[in-house]
């Protein structure tokens, strides 16, 4: 008879044996009559379908008797078993699930945000080819790094595709604020400048308009969306005009484009693109052409087949420039695949990055915690095979072999695992918008299969390692022993125990640590005296117009004019604010050596507005009476060239013809980030007395002109003012916006990023160290429950409550102090080093490592007392019933 | 007393007790289409007939070796005095119920 294969094995497999020959036979029966009687294939069709009919619930479970079930009716026992006893220990249960599934949350989330961090600038189809480059200064003589930077001269890619084959494009990439007038309403906008082959060779997608000739008339304009909407509501922009102020130069623009600048995950966030022609508007024509000054980023996109690797060293070996004969100082370029610049913090250009560093710090915290989590589990099941000794006796009584065991332990855990995890990626998309304030990226819940892979991967892991560890200890037990309850070869499982719970110790207070001291030093630095009075202090953006006597002008007059309301203590301007960067002068010397000193141009009421104090020599006068040549400096400047009587000294240079005189010195004071070291400084009243010396500049700010008001506002209500302020402002420049901030938040801002690591920080180890704790607690409740006997024989003896409750604390005392001195070492390194980043620092207190030390120490004897206290009150005749 | 009987259920215990010492598998199937010209499914034939078995209507034995089908025994049925009872029980609950109905009409509307 030609029974179908598949089915007849299937029937085979899950009918009762008693039942299959009466059932087949029949079966058979009918084949035989159906193929006489109709086809071989209706007949075969019959069989199918009635064998599908019998894998019925009232078939099946005639069954039972089996003594060898298949394989996946023993997982789904084990998976019976596992509940029953999850059910039977709700307390352990619970902390483990919890434990597992706020882990797998956190560590998904921080795959998604590294995922997300790795995606950035990816969607450009020619990511490969395209490449920023940036400039390597280098000391001829040393070979000492001096400078990298993608902030690269304007004619680099230009020259660059002269002199080398094989660039199929360029691009010049430059910002700059701007004026932008809707009617005649200005705001101020931050503007791009690029050539016509940025459109060529980024794919940003193209919402509006045509890209063929966009950009190749110098009144061309492209605009992201969102800016669209805002000067032209939901109208069609194209061919609209836009008025917009450079410097001081008008010009009337046409939106050929819209483009979409796909903000969240592209390291160019731009809102407005103009053709770099126009940036001659905001540096003069002479920059715009020299080498000397590094003002923009450059973009070049190799033709397909040149290799990367190869351009790149012959980049590197060819000159670009005619260096100078006496500079001990040498140019190099490299090259910086665009897929690659958002996650480069060591050369960094314009464009928006993220420091791997912080990639790495997330990742390592991840995997620190889900070793606490797993470390937990471990701990957790392992002390509960012990309860388990009799049911795995009877198991082995009756023939279980040691893989079958560890089998039965493997889905075990696997399936808790599992189910944690799955409670976990819930956990975690509804926590993504949390996640996404605190690490100041938004994020969207998008896993990909990768990260569910990687879940998986460690869930099977961590089941793997638990079940092995299990299975160890099982096997080793004797059968009697098992059978008995008894548990005689436990001496490597504790050792192994404490182990972990000395790391965990370790862990938590390595984190409490870390987290102590991370605060520390942000406080610090927010509330650092800076040298200047950064309270109520105002900083109003000038018009960029070309003349300092035009602004300096401005500024006199509004002095005089908000300066009748008592409340504004002083007026002043300056060329530098205080969330940027400041400029930076490069003086070259006669030995060839170049000094770099910052620069800020400033009037004569500078110090006394900004609180700054002058220790040596004269402050200018504001009478106007200062001699042209007269320059202050601060003292790192001084010390910095070792002069003993800094007053009317000058500054060493090659070129300086004796243009200028230090007339006073002011105490230092910090100008730019904490993490630096304050740098030397000269503030002048023009850039004329130092201008002949200086051979280079890098800045955001050029150039040298005064482009904020500084206002110092007295005691009192702030509103009345700002209104009075802005409503002189729209009197005196009405084609200006009144944009201001304050100088406080402005510093705020600064660390604002390092503030909200701090917070993110503070809530990963709060969450780590509170995992730990949560595997540590139910730890010391099992120890003391498996001690309940123990306490019970001996309060009959006549032990007292102390001397038990000392007892059961001793051990614990001495595994957190073993891990505090695991601890501590590594903890004053790791942060040693972090701290090592800023050049203003607290110190590592011993005794904050011996206080955190201690509070554990308190709080683990607290729980772990409070525990055997509780369980030696107990009624020994209750305790020694229990077995 | 067993509890109650589906209508599936009654049928099989009754083609059980129709054919005597021949009741198995296909001989119900065929019992069924030649007396009521029901066509019924093997399959649910024999998963109603364990059913029964469990309820303790109808017992089961193997026959003697066959030629056939594959060699394979034939799994008979017979009704049991349970189950005898259990058709009595439900022929006179019918009864009743008919006998309790009003003189039925077929009305021509």
């Amino acid at each position: 008879m030609n029974l179908p294969k598949l089915p007849l094995r299937f029937l085979e497999w899950f009918c009762p044996d008693d039942l299959l020959e009466g059932i087949l036979g029949d079966l058979e029966e009918k084949f035989a009559e159906d193929v006489s009687n109709r086809s071989m294939r209706k007949a075969r069709w019959h069989f199918r379908w009635n064998v599908i009919r019998l894998f019925h619930p009232s078939i099946l479970f005639r069954n039972p008797m089996r003594l060898s079930p298949g394989p996946a009716e023993m997982v789904v026992r084990h998976i019976q078993t596992t509940s029953r006893q999850m059910w039977r220990n709700p307390f352990y249960s619970i902390v483990t699930l919890a434990g597992l599934s706020v882990t797998t949350a956190f560590v998904f989330l921080t795959l998604l945000f590294i995922r997300k961090e790795q995606s950035f600038d990816q969607f450009h189809q020619n990511k490969n080819q395209i490449f920023r480059v940036y400039q390597e200064i280098k000391n001829a003589e040393t070979g000492t790094v001096i400078r990298k930077s993608a902030v690269t001269p304007v004619p680099l890619a230009e020259g660059l595709a002269n002199s080398f084959s094989g660039i199929q494009n360029y691009t010049r990439l430059a910002s700059s604020t701007a004026t932008v007038y809707q009617e005649a309403e200005p705001f101020t906008e931050t503007v791009h400048f690029a050539d016509a082959a940025f459109l060529d060779m980024f794919d940003f997608p193209l919402l509006q308009g045509n890209l063929a000739n966009a950009l190749t008339d110098p009144l061309d304009l492209v605009l992201s969306p969102d800016i669209a909407v805002k000067y032209f509501g939901q109208g069609n922009p194209l061919g609209q005009e836009l008025r917009l102020t450079l410097n001081d130069t008008t010009i009337t623009t046409i939106v050929r484009a819209v483009l979409d600048p796909r903000k969240a995950e592209s390291s160019i966030p731009f809102d407005f693109i103009l053709p770099i022609d126009q940036y001659q508007q905001i540096v003069s024509k002479d920059l715009f052409d020299s080498y000397a000054y590094g003002l923009l980023e450059n973009y070049i996109q190799l033709a397909t087949g040149i290799e990367p690797k190869d351009f790149g060293k012959r980049l590197r070996t060819t000159r670009i420039l005619e260096q100078d004969e006496n500079s001990n100082q040498q140019v190099f370029y490299g090259l910086q695949p665009l897929s690659q610049i958002h996650l480069a913090d060591e050369v960094t250009g314009n464009a928006l990055y993220t420091s791997p560093q912080k990639l790495y710090f997330l990742m390592i915290l991840a995997i620190l915690v889900i070793t606490i989590a797993g470390m937990n589990f471990i701990i957790l099941s392992t002390s509960q095979a012990l309860g388990r000794f009799r049911e795995i006796g009877v198991r082995k009584t009756l023939g279980a072999q040691g893989f079958q065991l560890w089998w039965q332990l493997m889905v075990e855990s696997s399936f808790i695992c599992i189910l944690a995890a799955s409670l976990g990626v819930f956990l975690a998309w509804w926590l993504t918008p949390l996640f996404g304030q605190l690490t100041g990226s938004p994020l969207t819940f998008q896993p990909g299969w990768g990260a569910f892979g990687i879940l998986l991967l460690v869930m099977l892991l961590v089941a793997l390692t638990t079940s092995l560890l299990e299975a160890r200890i099982i096997l080793r037990t004797r059968v009697q022993d098992a059978l008995s309850g008894k548990n005689k070869n436990g001496k490597t499982r504790n050792t192994l125990n404490d182990g972990f719970v000395v790391l965990q110790f370790a862990l938590s207070i390595a984190l409490v640590l870390g987290a102590l001291t991370i605060r520390r030093q942000m406080q610090y630095i927010l509330h650092k005296d800076l040298g200047f009075d950064k309270e109520r202090l105002l900083e109003i953006a000038l018009p960029a117009t070309s003349s300092t006597d035009n602004n300096l002008h401005l500024v006199k007059r509004f002095a005089a004019l908000v300066q009748k309301n008592k409340q504004v203590l002083a007026v002043s301007a300056s060329m530098n604010n205080s969330s940027e960067p400041w400029t930076e002068l490069i003086f070259a010397q006669s030995d060839g050596e170049k000094e770099k000193i910052f620069y800020n141009q400033i009037d004569a009421n500078y110090l006394s507005t900004m609180g700054i104090e002058l220790v040596d020599g004269r402050n200018f006068t504001p009478d106007g009476n200062n001699a042209s040549s007269a320059i202050l400096v601060n003292e790192t400047l001084v010390r910095h060239f070792h002069w003993d009587n800094p007053i009317n000294k000058e500054i060493p240079g090659k070129n300086f013809t004796g243009s200028h005189r230090i007339i006073g010195v002011v105490k230092d004071f910090h100008f730019s980030s904490l993490h630096q070291q304050i740098a030397p400084l000269i503030l002048s009243l023009d850039l004329e007395p130092v201008a002949s010396g200086i051979s280079g500049v890098s800045t955001h700010v050029w150039p040298a002109n005064l482009y904020q008001i500084l206002v110092r506002i007295g005691p009192g209500d702030l509103e009345p003012i700002l209104n009075n302020l802005e409503s002189t402002w729209r009197s005196m420049v009405p084609d200006q916006a009144f944009s201001y901030q304050f100088v406080d938040d402005a510093l705020k801002n600064k660390y604002a990023e390092e503030a909200r690591w701090e917070k993110a920080m503070d809530w990963a180890s709060l969450f780590a160290v509170g995992i730990a704790w949560l595997g540590l607690l139910s730890l010391m409740r099992l120890s003391v429950r498996k001690k309940t006997r123990e306490i019970g024989i001996r309060k009959v003896l006549g032990s007292s409550i102390p001397a038990v409750v000392t007892l059961l604390t001793r051990k614990f005392f001495w595994l957190v102090l073993i891990g505090s001195l695991v601890a501590w070492p590594v903890a004053w390194l790791l942060l040693g080093k972090w701290l090592n980043t800023f050049s203003y620092r607290i110190e590592l207190s011993p005794w904050s490592f011996v206080l955190v030390g201690l509070a554990v120490l308190i709080f683990t004897t607290g729980t772990i007392g409070f525990q055997s206290w509780q369980a030696s009150r107990a009624n020994p005749v209750d305790s020694l019933k229990q077995e | 007393m067993v509890d109650h009987l589906g209508e599936f259920e009654e049928l099989m215990l009754t083609m059980v007790a129709i054919l005597d010492q021949e009741a198995y598998g296909n001989a119900i199937v065929q019992a069924v289409k030649d007396q009521l010209d029901r066509n019924v499914n093997l399959s649910a034939v024999h998963i109603t007939l364990y059913r029964l078995q469990d309820k303790g209507l109808v017992t089961s034995e193997m026959g003697g070796a066959t030629t056939n089908r594959g060699g394979r025994r034939k799994r008979f049925f017979r009704i049991t005095n349970a189950g005898k009872r259990k058709l009595n029980e439900l022929q006179e609950q019918r009864l009743k119920l008919w006998k309790m109905l009003p003189e039925l009409k077929f009305v021509v509307r």
